[in-house]
């Protein structure tokens, strides 16, 4: 193997790992943008899609298709649940708190996710089987691999689509840049909000179960996705959802060019070495603008 | 600060030493003093974080890195070079206090959620390299046989003695807290956590002080890891992961933001109730999440405020209700 | 209604206070102690080894328990966490009769609870991995301060890196990669293959780190592959075993990949699927014990017990669950011969000698609190679904 077909894989896997970080950042990003918040149940969603996912297709043998619906319906319920429940109910609106929220959140989620799944790894079949496809300019992937790019390509048409087309889309919008002023044009803030949670539920769903053929699933297989999903999500600039994409690949190709020519030891401590590095430089990430509010 | 709330003070300082005085007294059990030893620990790191949460706004999600540099700075220094034990201490005070410097300068620039990731990635990165310079640190198999601290010729190497030493730390902490909030800085503080802006318009350099704010906060998170190396006498990075990070700024929400004895009570509950509620057996993770929702949701002033609120809101209930008889 | 919700957190707070504090057992039983990583990223191994010992004690106590007196376990969880197996610990200890202690599952746990262990004089028998917990010195200025109290029941991890090259210089395998996790057990089998392969006349000429929670480990292997090698070894335990297979699958890459000892469990499948066909491995015979030849006498113990843990867990034992159980079975011995005091119980423990357990045949000694040697282990191969049984 040569060196530039080295390079053409490396880049491969980066932009697969990439492709699944920008996902687990429009789930943070549409969160955001209705409430302000830092969603950390965002971690579980994808847990839970995978493990939802593995309970069909594995032990019910459920049909693959229907299968994936049926997961991402599900934790965008669970994510529906979380708004209508716990976040509306608080009693402070203040953001940290509400961050905090969810951090207890996640630990019931996981928790329950511990004692219904046990703690063992298990693997989902892939999509199309598992034979390698070459690649013209060097690099080896299998179909699963396609089928994230082509659900994640899908994921961003649709979300474009809904937010810049559809009344409802315009309305979540409006939320974002101005709650008080959407609610006095009429815009259900409580509504939109519950939708947010539930779109998330359903981004984290679709993130854990595609990934799940490859990378296997567990009941807490979320919390280092959830991580790295919310520092492309800064370093694309928080709630800018072209920003999640490209801080998304970004990280996905700063990670495997890292393991691949520096150093496997330091290559997350090298992915947010330049994370802090653009941040320092930059403080609204590389797509963000003016001042993003306090916590 | 009128005389009043200094009275509240002085008498609230004297409970807390009578009671670390004679609480041995009443305790027999190992088990227990670990527990307490711990809260004392967490503590510590929550009155410092506090000092940077309550009063200036801002989010740390990089304090298990402080924590662990002091540990770490204690362990390297004594075991592989010799060093006695609390210039070592002082030296990973001081050092922390650097770091955090270097990182609060530029850190504190950023705003909100960035500054939270940016936190949360440099703790990231510390802890990496704890387990990556392994000729120093002892890598991931960690460092053992961290000698226990001395005063005169008495050791502390028993749960007893560390209580006592690592309280007094606590009584220290917080008394050092308390009059920096009383004095012009802290007035100043409380001018950044109420409005940045006004703050600036009225002469407050409010990047300044936070960023001293920030490497003070940095040296109580240092001088409780330093106290923990000494009292468990083994280190190792994944007792330094940014699951610490959560859990110290946790504790602050849950005590209140602001609070100093609310930081006391935050350390107190959360490290207590995660042990007790053990019982749940494999039930303990969903129990202490429901228990933190359950916080949150009903008291988001934290435990200490919140109660009192709810305590002053019973008593005027009780005298509207008795003014209705009459 | 925030009355209420007090009241409910105060008595909450009160009942497990009285929980909380140590509970009174009967005089007759025998209590143990098992402490495991029963949540955190440890849990996936503690809880089957959990369920290991579980089985040990229950079945003394339904052949009547020891002299007429009932084992009882007291449990303690460490989070993974090393503050907390520490405090783990000392709330065992809270019970002044537990005669001794089984676990923890992680080398970290293990390392920050020895220190304790030795002070407070009690004999612990550990399943964690991390050959560390026998060889570091307690005082690092003297280098015999050796534990005491510690023992550890499965094999050194030196010796199963041994076995691998042993296996790999028989069949003419020179040039390998090595691949692990980054973290305590993977740069154990670091400095292990480092010792080991010159030994046998193997070269590594790659080596690689991932993260134990990475989902894509290709860009290592593509670096490896790049060097020309004639096999890999990967030295983990988790979702990485199933992904490495994977990915060497789809880079196409030839060489033939050997992984841990920690691999030869029913999890390797449910993670690597059908790409996890071929790859070699050494392990205990727990997995293979109806292969064995009917003139190992470790055979029908192996097979009486997989059948007994068949019967209660209903899914098959993996390698870890046998660590688990011998470390139970020997204290148990132990406490047969010396009754139920500390000192005794460690004396018997180490003067365990030719004990068939289902690991190997443990012959520990004051040099050696481990007791087992390359001879225990077995090199395997993944087939269809289940392991064969290699030489």
């Amino acid at each position: 193997m040569d060196f530039s077909q080295q390079i053409a894989q490396y880049i491969v896997t980066g932009l697969t790992i990439g492709a699944i970080y920008a996902i687990v950042a429009m789930g943070f990003n549409i969160i955001h943008n209705a409430t302000g918040i830092v969603n950390f149940a965002q971690c579980e969603f994808i847990s839970l899609g995978g493990m939802f996912m593995y309970s069909l297709v594995v032990l019910f043998k459920v049909n693959l298709i229907i299968s994936f619906f049926i997961s991402t319906a599900g934790v965008a319920l669970i994510g529906a649940l979380i708004e209508i429940g716990p976040i509306r109910h608080a009693r402070s609106k203040e953001i940290i708190v509400l961050i905090f929220l969810t951090i207890g959140l996640s630990e019931v989620l996981r928790g329950t996710a511990q004692e219904v799944w046990g703690t063992d790894n298990v693997g989902v079949p892939a999509f199309s089987g598992e034979n390698p496809i070459h690649l013209l300019g060097g690099g080896t992937i299998v179909p699963q691999h396609i089928w994230i790019f082509a659900i994640t390509v899908l994921v961003m048409l649709l979300l474009h689509y809904f937010f810049k087309k559809t009344l409802m889309g315009k309305a979540m919008r409006a939320t974002a840049v101005n709650r008080r002023a959407a609610a006095l044009a009429g815009i259900s803030v409580n509504r939109m909000t519950l939708f947010s949670f539930a779109f998330s539920g359903a981004l984290g769903a679709v993130a854990g179960i595609i990934i799940a053929p490859i990378s296997t699933t567990s009941y807490d297989t979320g919390i280092m996705l959830g991580l790295k999903g919310f520092a492309a999500a800064i370093l694309g600039g928080y709630g800018n959802f072209a920003g999640a994409i490209l801080g998304g690949v970004i990280l996905g190709l700063l990670e495997s060019l890292g393991a691949g020519l520096v150093s496997s030891q330091y290559k997350d401590a090298i992915a947010f070495s330049v994370l802090l590095l653009v941040l320092f430089l930059k403080p609204t990430g590389i797509m963000g603008y003016g001042e993003a509010e306090r916590v | 600060m009128n005389s009043l709330s200094k009275q509240k003070d002085i008498i609230g300082f004297g409970a807390l030493a009578v009671i670390i005085i004679i609480l041995p007294l009443f305790v027999e059990s190992k088990y227990y003093f670990i527990v307490l030893n711990v809260i004392g620990l967490n503590t510590i790191v929550v009155v410092g974080l506090n000092l940077l949460i309550g009063f200036t706004g801002q989010i740390s999600l990089g304090h298990a890195a402080f924590y662990g540099l002091g540990s770490y700075f204690s362990g390297v220094l004594t075991v592989n070079y010799g060093f006695p034990l609390w210039p070592a201490m002082l030296v990973g005070m001081l050092a922390t206090g650097a770091v955090a410097y270097l990182i609060g300068y530029p850190s504190l620039k950023l705003q909100g959620h960035y500054l939270v990731m940016a936190t949360l990635g440099f703790g990231i990165i510390i802890n990496i390299l704890m387990g990556e310079l392994e000729q120093f640190t002892g890598g991931h198999d960690g460092l053992m046989g961290i000698p226990p601290l001395t005063m005169g010729g008495l050791a502390f190497d028993n749960d007893l003695k560390n209580f006592y030493l690592i309280w007094s730390f606590v009584f220290l902490c917080m008394l050092a807290a308390r009059n920096l909030l009383n004095s012009r800085v802290g007035r100043a503080l409380r001018a950044i956590s109420g409005s940045e802006v006004a703050a600036n318009s009225l002469g407050v350099n409010t990047a300044d002080y936070k960023v001293k704010v920030f490497v003070l906060s940095a040296m109580f998170a240092s001088i409780s890891g330093s106290l923990y190396a000494h009292y468990i006498t083994f280190i190792s990075p994944s007792s330094y992961d940014f699951h610490y990070s959560i859990q110290v700024v946790t504790m602050v929400i849950v005590g209140g933001m602001g609070s100093l004895w609310g930081s006391l009570l935050g350390a107190g509950v959360l490290t207590y109730i995660s042990e007790a509620l053990h019982v749940a057996k494999q039930y303990h993770v969903i129990a202490y999440g429901v228990f933190l929702c359950l916080v949150l949701i009903f008291l988001p002033e934290g435990i200490l405020i919140g109660i009192y609120n709810l305590f002053l809101k019973a008593k005027t209930k009780k005298h509207i209700m008795k003014a209705d008889r009459h | 209604m925030k009355r209420k919700f007090l009241m409910i957190v105060a008595g909450a707070l009160a009942v497990s206070f009285m929980l909380g504090s140590p509970l009174c057992y009967s005089a007759e039983s025998i209590k143990i102690a098992g402490i495991f990583a029963l949540s955190g990223r440890g849990a996936h191994i503690g809880t089957s080894q959990r369920d290991a010992v579980i089985l040990a004690i229950d079945d003394v106590n339904q052949k009547g328990g020891i002299n007429g007196r009932m084992l009882e376990m007291v449990m303690g969880d460490t989070e993974s966490n090393p503050t907390k197996a520490v405090m783990a610990l000392k709330k065992v200890l809270e019970s002044q009769d537990v005669v001794a202690i089984i676990g923890p599952t992680l080398t970290g746990t293990a390392m920050a609870m020895r220190g304790f262990i030795e002070k407070e004089k009690i004999p612990t028998f550990m399943h964690s991995g991390g050959d560390v917990i026998l060889k570091a010195p307690l005082d690092k200025k003297d280098p015999t301060s050796l534990p005491k109290w510690t023992f550890k029941s499965p094999y050194k991890a030196a010796d199963a890196m041994g076995k691998i090259c042993q296996y790999m210089s028989k069949h003419g395998i020179k040039n390998i990669g090595f691949l692990y996790s980054n973290e305590g057990f993977g740069k154990d089998g670091l400095k292990n293959v480092m010792v080991q392969a010159p030994k046998y006349g193997v070269t590594v000429v790659a080596q690689e780190a991932f993260q134990p929670k990475d989902i894509d480990i290709t860009a290592q292997l593509t670096r490896i592959n790049a060097k020309n090698v004639d096999g890999i070894i990967a030295w983990t335990v988790g979702p990485a075993m199933g992904i490495i297979a994977k990915n060497i699958k789809q880079l196409g890459i030839k060489a033939p990949l050997f992984e841990c000892h920690g691999a030869g469990d029913p999890i390797f499948w449910k993670v690597a699927g059908t790409a996890g066909e071929g790859v070699m491995m050494p392990s205990t015979k727990i997995v293979v014990g109806d292969q064995l030849p009917d003139t190992d006498i470790q055979k029908k113990k192996i097979l009486d017990y997989v059948k007994a843990y068949k019967e209660k867990f209903n899914h098959e034992p993996g390698t870890m669950v046998a660590y688990g159980a011998d470390a139970a079975f020997i204290v148990i011995d132990a406490i047969k011969k010396a009754g139920p005091d500390r000192a005794k119980i460690r004396d018997a423990i180490e003067n365990t000698k030719g004990y068939v357990g289902i690991s190997g045949i443990y012959n520990i000694s004051p040099q050696d609190h481990n007791g087992l040697s390359m001879k225990d282990i077995v090199m395997i191969k993944a087939t269809k679904g289940s392991w064969t049984l290699l030489d």
